[in-house]
């Protein structure tokens, strides 16, 4: 085969990107024959993976075990282990007295009273005041329940109890209303009604309004998150230098450090605390980003609405459309930096990809809906919108600039608001990221260049 | 390459309480997982430790599992948390004073890279232990976000693409990091690759 002479078009570059990842075998069958194929042409791609072939398979040699795992050995322990332990990943408190151990039975005995009345708290009207209560022992107070992700039922959670939230995450809905996100192998200890502490991992919090004090601390860190009420931050305890870190998507939160000193960290921004103690002055941070995990997120009667035509139209037109919609009762103002044009993203993902890329959207057309489904056409953006009942906002976008290849895709929005204080000391009024529902969109093939005869 | 439609199956049949599919799953995975928490933790008896872990939360997992991503990635995922927590204790119980795990390696993580470099020196070719050392010590020089990637990519069955699903980054940050790595490894250790 005849040697490339000229790189044309960065496909050296795009090749040798992919050459320590041959060298490792972590390319795909596909990706090999093409790759090894360039290199039987190209002299200088051939070189630049001679360089890594070498030293990888060296590594790759010389970092194996020398003696292989006793794999018999570790299936036995596990057989012992899953025949003592069950399923569950709540826990009881491990530091029960022996009298709460006499009323623990009892409380076992009202664990199924404690269920009916959860349930019952999800249909009454919740008023922040109905905490189950086991009956016979005071300290066996139900402050919620903990649901592991994808588990068909949720439990009763008491004060005390430790969540470990294993492989794939977990929910604790208080009766308070307040909500606590576990993400994977974060682990939880429910210290009261408006108390928890995080031993590890990472876990999001919405302190609904009307609800106060509510306050998380890191167990081994001390770090405090004092939230206010309407609050949504997340907080994140590290082994790693003893840092954690604190982010705000709404309202405000106070953190204080074990040194003492405190911060007050507003939405669209975060801190860290190192293990000195002293938290870092807050720096914006990307809502969306950060929170992202969480899931779909509707806040302040605004929902985020996207809509995708499956197919461009035969004349190439290709459209999604992003709309804001006020579904409250009143008249709605949404503040922010710019938030008719620069707050927004799409999340596109191709099918069978489990990461997406994120692409700030650049409308097309801005137009202004009536809850009669009149639009009209917006000329301009300013700092704050009011949209009564039934309005929305909506942004048309071409989805044909967001696609490189043929193929079916999901498409998401993300919408992003937060005001900062504008003078010191100022309370920021509100700030939250709200994600779409995804839509399927199928990209055509494009079109094979033609080449010169 | 794992067959993930198989393993699938059996991680239905492991969420029912099926032990002889959770036996099947661990045979197919125990030396690739194996491998990579070993070269993570460089001490046999944590990386027995690890590996069990793993597949003890798997199968706690498996009644909740909702098959978003393939089985592969899900148990690497949970071996990579394993293996950086149980690195973390390790460094935390050392710098406590604590003694030294009573693995088969006598050096392992902080302590392999903050040892003198021979390799800084004059060039000369290692052999045996040496060099096993040696390059150990390359890795655990690395940064800990390019040395995980490292390991994931060369652990068998498993693709760049799956790596980002595991980190859960985009691809292009996965091959940054390995294609970094591989340059900082070819610049310590150029001079021991045989001819």
């Amino acid at each position: 085969m005849a040697e490339t002479a000229v790189d044309t078009a960065g496909t050296c570059a795009r090749y040798q990107e992919d050459i320590p990842m041959l060298a490792v075998g972590a390319l795909s069958p596909e990706e090999t024959e093409a790759l090894q194929k360039h290199l039987q042409s190209c002299a200088a791609c051939r070189q630049v993976y001679e360089n890594n072939r070498g030293v990888l398979e060296l590594v790759r040699q010389e970092s194996s075990p020398s003696v292989m795992l006793n794999s018999r050995r570790v299936l036995e322990a596990m057989k012992k282990r899953m025949a003592e332990e069950s399923r569950s990943v709540y826990e009881p408190a491990p530091a029960l007295t022996a009298k709460a151990r006499i009323y623990w039975l009892a409380g076992l005995a009202g664990v199924a009273a404690a269920a009916c009345i959860a349930i019952a708290l999800l249909i009454a009207p919740d008023d922040g005041k109905h905490i189950p209560v086991i009956p016979g022992d005071p300290d066996r107070i139900a402050v919620g329940e903990a649901q592991p992700a994808g588990a068909a039922k949720p439990r009763p959670v008491f004060k005390g109890d430790r969540i470990k939230a294993e492989a794939t995450g977990a929910r604790v809905s208080y009766a308070t209303g307040m909500d606590c996100r576990l993400r994977q192998d974060a682990e939880l200890f429910c210290v009261s009604v408006s108390a928890v502490e995080l031993a590890d991992g990472v876990s999001a919090f919405y302190v609904p309004p009307g609800i106060e004090g509510f306050q998380v601390r890191g167990r081994e860190s001390n770090t405090t998150a004092s939230a206010q009420t309407g609050a949504r931050f997340m907080l994140r305890v590290s082994g790693k230098n003893g840092e954690d870190i604190v982010q705000v998507a709404e309202g405000s939160v106070d953190v204080r450090g074990k040194a003492g000193a405190a911060v007050r960290v507003y939405a669209g921004s975060g801190t860290r605390v190192p293990a000195a103690g002293t938290p870092d002055a807050p720096e914006p941070i990307d809502v969306v980003a950060e929170f992202g995990w969480v899931g779909n997120q509707s806040s302040k009667n605004l929902a985020c609405e996207f809509k995708a035509s499956e197919y461009p139209t035969p004349g190439g037109i290709w459209t999604g459309t992003l709309a804001l919609r006020n579904t409250g009762e009143r008249a709605l103002t949404v503040a922010g930096y710019h938030p008719l044009g620069s707050n927004y993203q799409l999340e596109i993902r191709k099918e069978g990809e489990k990461s997406s890329s994120f692409t700030k959207i650049a409308p097309r057309q801005l137009s202004k809906r009536s809850a009669s489904g009149n639009a009209e056409p917006v000329m301009e953006t300013s700092s704050e919108v009011t949209l009564e009942p039934g309005q929305s906002y909506e942004l048309e976008v071409d989805l044909r600039t967001l696609v490189k290849e043929g193929g079916p895709y999901t498409v998401a929005a993300h919408y992003q608001v937060f005001s900062q204080p504008k003078a010191s000391g100022a309370e920021s009024k509100w700030g939250f990221a709200l994600r779409s529902d995804a839509a399927k969109v199928f990209a055509p093939l494009p079109k094979p260049e033609h080449k010169a005869p | 390459m794992f067959d993930d439609a198989a393993e699938r199956s059996l991680m239905k049949r492991i969420a029912r309480g099926d032990s002889a599919a959770f036996e099947a799953l661990f045979k197919t995975y125990e030396k690739a997982v194996g491998n990579f928490l070993y070269r993570m933790c460089y001490d046999t008896a944590l990386a027995e430790d690890c590996l069990q872990e793993t597949f003890m939360r798997l199968w706690k997992a498996a009644p909740n599992w909702r098959g978003e991503s393939k089985v592969s990635t899900f148990i690497f995922q949970i071996a990579k948390n394993l293996a950086l927590d149980a690195r973390e204790k390790v460094f935390r119980e050392r710098a406590r004073g604590g003694r030294s795990s009573d693995g088969d390696d006598s050096k392992s993580g902080k302590e392999l890279a903050e040892a003198v470099d021979p390799g800084e020196g004059p060039a000369h070719k290692l052999e045996g232990e040496e060099l096993r050392q040696a390059v150990r010590r390359a890795l655990e020089s690395l940064p800990e976000e390019q040395r995980v990637v490292v390991h994931l990519a060369q652990s068998e069955g498993l693709t760049y693409r799956e790596v980002s699903e595991i980190l859960n980054l985009p691809v292009g940050t996965v091959k940054s990091r390995m294609a970094a790595a591989a340059d900082a490894l070819r610049r310590k250790l150029q001079r021991h690759v045989k001819d």
